[in-house]
């Protein structure tokens, strides 16, 4: 019998076949008794004594009816189902303890189904494409550059060559951002779209959810373009109407038709449009600044074979590599290696490290809540120990008792865990909205699916052993027959000493472990001060970023993008509320296009390099950097692009340390291969500024070197505007005076350098803060609850001796004095314990911690006097009840 | 069951043994309750008494297993009864538990004949 028809057999035989069943056992039984009592007249009895034998033989019909169902596994259930319903009458009781522990255990199991959550959905499982677990990306390494990598784009026909001549894959796809301006309505805004090679759709295993994918035609010139939508942007372009299929969209002045809208969990890229784009696509032999629109470098994805390890793929490319390179030697390194990864490995990036140590967390807070509840389950074992021993007395066995009261935890535990999937349905959402931007891929779908579903069941049922064995094998030690006859209120007084003692030991241990979350939280938390503290070289509040986006092939000379730009300068300066505006290439805190330098008449061993951007005079002071010697560039060196640079002093100090930088030259390498741009050309340093932390605060100042926007017409530029009021507020302004130059020219993603630090820098330790910090409130709310309901059940079991004292003449203070050394005991012990296991866990979290030790000394202190303080002051109030025992109430009480 | 003359701390090894000697009853055909406690009675020349009280248990207990089908019948008589008889599960059943008990009833007999 299958289990399914087996569970439909016992609830159709539960319903209807109870009473038959008991029929006929009845009957079975009767035919024996009858059969008995035959043999017996058969003998010589009278009918009447043949039928009193055999009845008196048989015994309890009753006892052997109910013997011969324990035989049966249904009867098993209904137990459980009895012993629930049961535990479910005791949880209604006592409802005060019963509302605690299913809080306790919401928290505990509700913060552990979220971070299990996020780690299954967004880290571990975030692509719905097929064989995402193989998904691999393609890098070209180089084994003497210092971190191994080489690039990790492709031309289409290397990706091709890959594709063609590899044994280890079972296939491979090329992509490529292409962001593409999209006019409507007279407005224009930039798309992100994606070049995807024709096999991409078909080796992702995703197919639009309305329309078709690409067709081999599609991706001839001569047929009309098309384009697919991501859903994101169907969504809040078009509303889902599924009538765009067929619509023209304009995208860089090209109509294409849209043929399709792929669904919700394809986010390759984040794009918002797919374009195709043909194996074939030709690799142009000198690159000009229109080809370098469309996109030249792919990012490779392959699916690994199964069973191809990474180390065979990687030699397997490599040959291929050797080969590629022998026709275009410039594009590789000498010592030439491929690499691949996994594509769910390439995503997590550091936000793994973060949600490990978060799981830890929520483990010990799970422990928390668990050790709370069995503090408060074996309270309500000693109160119930007479209602024990009474069942023992009538004949339950121990292993039944045991049972029973683990089928009260487990009841105990399934209100837990409704209430923690409550909790986790509606947390995730906001730890979601909370995790550091960028952290999760596009495409993860982070919500309580049955997987986290499964886990809070599992997790609950193991909290179950967990908080509810310990009490339950506490309430049946020793001899319960006596624990019955002995006549005293709750129990005998050794049992209820040793509960005592035991529950002691628990809000020890939950002590213990708040400690340690306590010290996780206090530790990220200076790291997050020491993060925020650092001067990042430049006054972030009240600056506006914006990039500008130029229509195809316009706008390619120097001298009209400074036309342009000095006009636009000029209005934007004039709007009400900006102090500077200024052009640059790269947004400061982003990184900044980097290169190696030449610096005439010094000799080195190793490439000497700096970051360079291409600015407009007022850069300087839009960004608040300091000149400290020398001049800044002026209106006059962009009109007539000077080759002068201005340098930082990381820059100065690296390169000319003890001389001065001012009159030498500076050559950027990098001109000498971008299209259109100075080759061989020597920049005179005019100036000295202070340093700027572009790469973070955790990184020391780059060497810089500025150029004025005029020296190569090469680059995107974007826009950097200091103002008096709130940046938002300006934005439309800059829209219009931008518009008023020339409308096809976009501003894209205007935003406040504040915000984007907050979410680039500052956004991942904020998460780590936020969560230990709950973390480590939450459990140290738990342990408080635990410490002061042990305390205030000793204090009732002190009573009497409390009265006696007082009694025989000893002072309220030294009552208080009693009750609070014992309280303080148990936090000493739990304090002590919590400390060593924090130099474990701070160890473990060394990597977490940046700018104090991990070790860091303050924190310890001061957790361990917090929680000492909030300790003792939980222990007062059941103390001050102690001394405010009448020692005559408390005696007659005998 | 509680065999005559048996001490109580043989019980438990006498346990496990009720069910290979229901097993061995029913196999010689189909036999309702009362005659399988009257033939181990009988077999055993009235050494083992089975009480209705472990009788009736033990065999819903094999029945649950599905060593034991049980139906419904007539009586010579002429009144209804429950038969039992072995599945071919509990023919299996019967024949390791019948080898495990000469097993260890050998080695038991070895162990009282050389252990002085």
């Amino acid at each position: 019998m299958s289990i399914a028809s087996r569970i439909r057999h016992f609830f159709r035989r539960r319903r209807e076949g109870r009473a038959a069943d008991a029929h006929q056992l009845d009957s079975e039984m009767q035919f024996h008794i009858e059969q008995q009592s035959a043999d017996y007249i058969a003998q010589g009895h009278s009918p009447d004594e043949a039928r009193r034998r055999a009845a008196a033989q048989f015994g309890s019909q009753a006892a052997v009816i109910e013997g011969s169902r324990d035989a049966r596994w249904e009867t098993r259930i209904e137990q459980f189902v009895q012993d629930l319903r049961f535990g479910f009458r005791v949880l209604g009781k006592t409802k005060r303890s019963t509302i605690l522990s299913i809080c306790a255990l919401a928290l505990g199991i509700g913060s552990s189904t979220i971070i299990f959550t996020i780690m299954y959905n967004g880290v571990l499982h975030p692509f719905a494409y097929r064989s995402a677990d193989r998904l691999t990306t393609l890098h070209l390494l180089d084994s003497a550059a210092p971190n191994g990598e080489k690039r990790s784009v492709f031309y289409l026909d290397e990706i091709v060559a890959f594709r063609e001549r590899n044994h280890s894959f079972e296939d491979i796809v090329g992509y490529a951002n292409w962001f593409v301006l999209y006019s409507h309505d007279g407005v224009w805004e930039s798309l992100h779209g994606a070049a995807i090679t024709p096999n991409t759709l078909d080796v992702l295993g995703m197919q639009p959810i309305i329309g078709r994918g690409f067709a081999p035609d599609d991706y001839k010139h001569s047929t009309p373009p098309v384009v697919l939508l991501n859903w994101r942007l169907w969504h809040s372009l078009y509303h889902e109407d599924p009538s765009v299929i067929g619509k023209q969209i304009t995208l860089d002045d090209v109509p294409r038709t849209i043929v399709g809208v792929m669904p919700k969990r394809f986010q390759h890229l984040g794009a918002d449009i797919y374009l195709p784009t043909a194996w074939d696509q030709a690799r142009p032999a000198n690159l000009t600044q229109a080809d370098m629109r469309q996109p030249q470098y792919f990012w490779a994805t392959g699916i690994i074979k199964k069973g191809v390890t990474a180390k065979q793929a990687s030699e397997d490319l490599t040959l291929i590599a050797q080969s590629l390179k022998a026709a275009h030697p410039d594009d590789f390194p000498k010592d030439i290696r491929m690499g691949t990864q996994l594509l769910t490995d390439a995503v997590v990036g550091n936000l793994k490290d973060t949600l490990v140590l978060l799981i830890v967390a929520v483990v010990l807070l799970l422990l928390i809540a668990c050790s709370n509840v069995a503090g408060l389950l074996l309270a309500q074992a000693s109160a119930r120990s007479r209602e024990i021993a009474l069942r023992a007395t009538l004949g339950a066995s121990r292993a039944r008792l045991v049972r029973q009261l683990l089928t009260e935890s487990l009841a105990l535990a399934l209100a837990g865990c409704i209430a923690g999937c409550a909790l986790a349905a509606i947390g995730v959402k906001y730890v979601v909205a909370a995790l550091p931007p960028g952290r999760i891929p596009w495409e993860a779908d982070v919500s309580l699916n049955r997987y986290a579903l499964v886990f809070a069941v599992s997790v609950s049922l193991l909290t179950t052993l967990f908080f509810g064995l310990s009490p339950a094998l506490h309430a049946i030690r020793g001899d319960l027959a006596r624990r019955l006859a002995s006549s005293g209120g709750t129990g005998n007084a050794a049992n209820s000493g040793s509960g005592a003692r035991f529950r002691s030991a628990l809000v020890a241990c939950q002590i213990a472990l708040s400690i340690l979350l306590l010290v996780t939280a206090g530790l990220s938390l200076r790291s997050f001060f020491a993060l925020t503290r650092v001067d990042l070289g430049i006054d972030p509040h009240n600056v506006l970023l914006a990039d500008l986006q130029f229509p195809a092939q316009q706008y390619g000379t120097t001298e009209q993008k400074r036309q342009f730009f000095s006009e636009l300068l000029t209005r934007v300066s004039a709007i009400p509320g900006v102090t500077h505006a200024a052009t640059l290439i790269e947004s400061p805190l982003q990184g900044a296009p980097f290169t190696a330098i030449t610096i005439p008449g010094s000799v080195h061993g190793e490439e000497w390099n700096a970051n360079a951007d291409i600015v407009s005079a007022d850069y300087f002071d839009s960004l608040g950097l300091h000149l400290l010697k020398g001049r800044l560039l002026t209106p006059v060196d962009e009109d007539s692009a000077r080759f002068v640079a201005v340098v930082s002093r990381a820059f100065a100090d690296r390169y000319f340390p003890g001389a001065d930088p001012l009159g030498h030259t500076v050559k950027l390498n990098a001109f000498d291969t971008l299209p259109d741009s100075p080759r061989n050309a020597y920049f005179e340093i005019v100036g000295v500024v202070s340093d700027l932390r572009t790469n973070g605060p955790k990184q020391a100042s780059p060497p810089q070197v500025y150029l004025p926007y005029t020296v190569t017409p090469f680059g995107d530029r974007s826009l950097i505007v200091r103002t008096s009021i709130p940046p938002a507020n300006v934005v439309n302004s800059l829209r219009l005076a931008v518009a008023a130059i020339d409308h096809n020219v976009a501003l894209v993603s205007p935003r406040a350098l504040e915000d984007n630090l907050n979410e680039n820098v500052y956004a991942a330790p904020r998460f780590s803060v936020l969560s230990f910090g709950l973390c480590a409130s939450v459990g140290l709310l738990l342990a408080i609850v635990g410490i002061f309901s042990v305390m205030a059940y000793t204090v009732s079991l002190l009573t009497h001796e409390v009265g006696i004292r007082m009694a025989l003449g000893a002072p309220r203070a030294a009552i208080l004095r009693m009750v609070l050394g014992y309280g303080a005991r148990i936090i000493g012990a739990g304090v002590v314990l919590g400390l060593a296991g924090s130099f474990v866990v701070a160890r473990a979290m060394r990597t977490e911690v940046w700018g104090v030790s991990a070790f860091d000394p303050l924190t310890f202190v001061a957790v361990a006097a917090s929680v000492i303080a909030i300790g003792v002051s939980a222990c007062y109030i059941p103390a001050r009840r102690a001394t405010e025992v009448d020692p005559n109430i408390a005696l007659r009480h005998e | 069951m509680t065999p005559a003359n048996v001490s109580p701390q043989s019980a438990d090894i006498l346990k496990g043994t009720l069910d290979m000697l229901i097993l061995k009853v029913v196999a010689f055909g189909p036999i309702h309750g009362y005659a399988i406690s009257q033939r181990i009675s009988q077999i055993s020349r009235e050494f083992f008494q089975v009480t209705q009280g472990s009788l009736y248990p033990a065999l819903h207990r094999l029945e649950e297993r599905g060593w034991l089908d049980a139906e419904w019948r007539d009586t010579p008589t002429g009144r209804e009864a429950k038969f039992y008889k072995l599945t071919r599960t509990g023919r299996k059943q019967l024949e390791v538990a019948v080898s495990d008990w000469e097993k260890m009833s050998d080695a038991v007999a070895l162990i009282l004949r050389t252990a002085h």
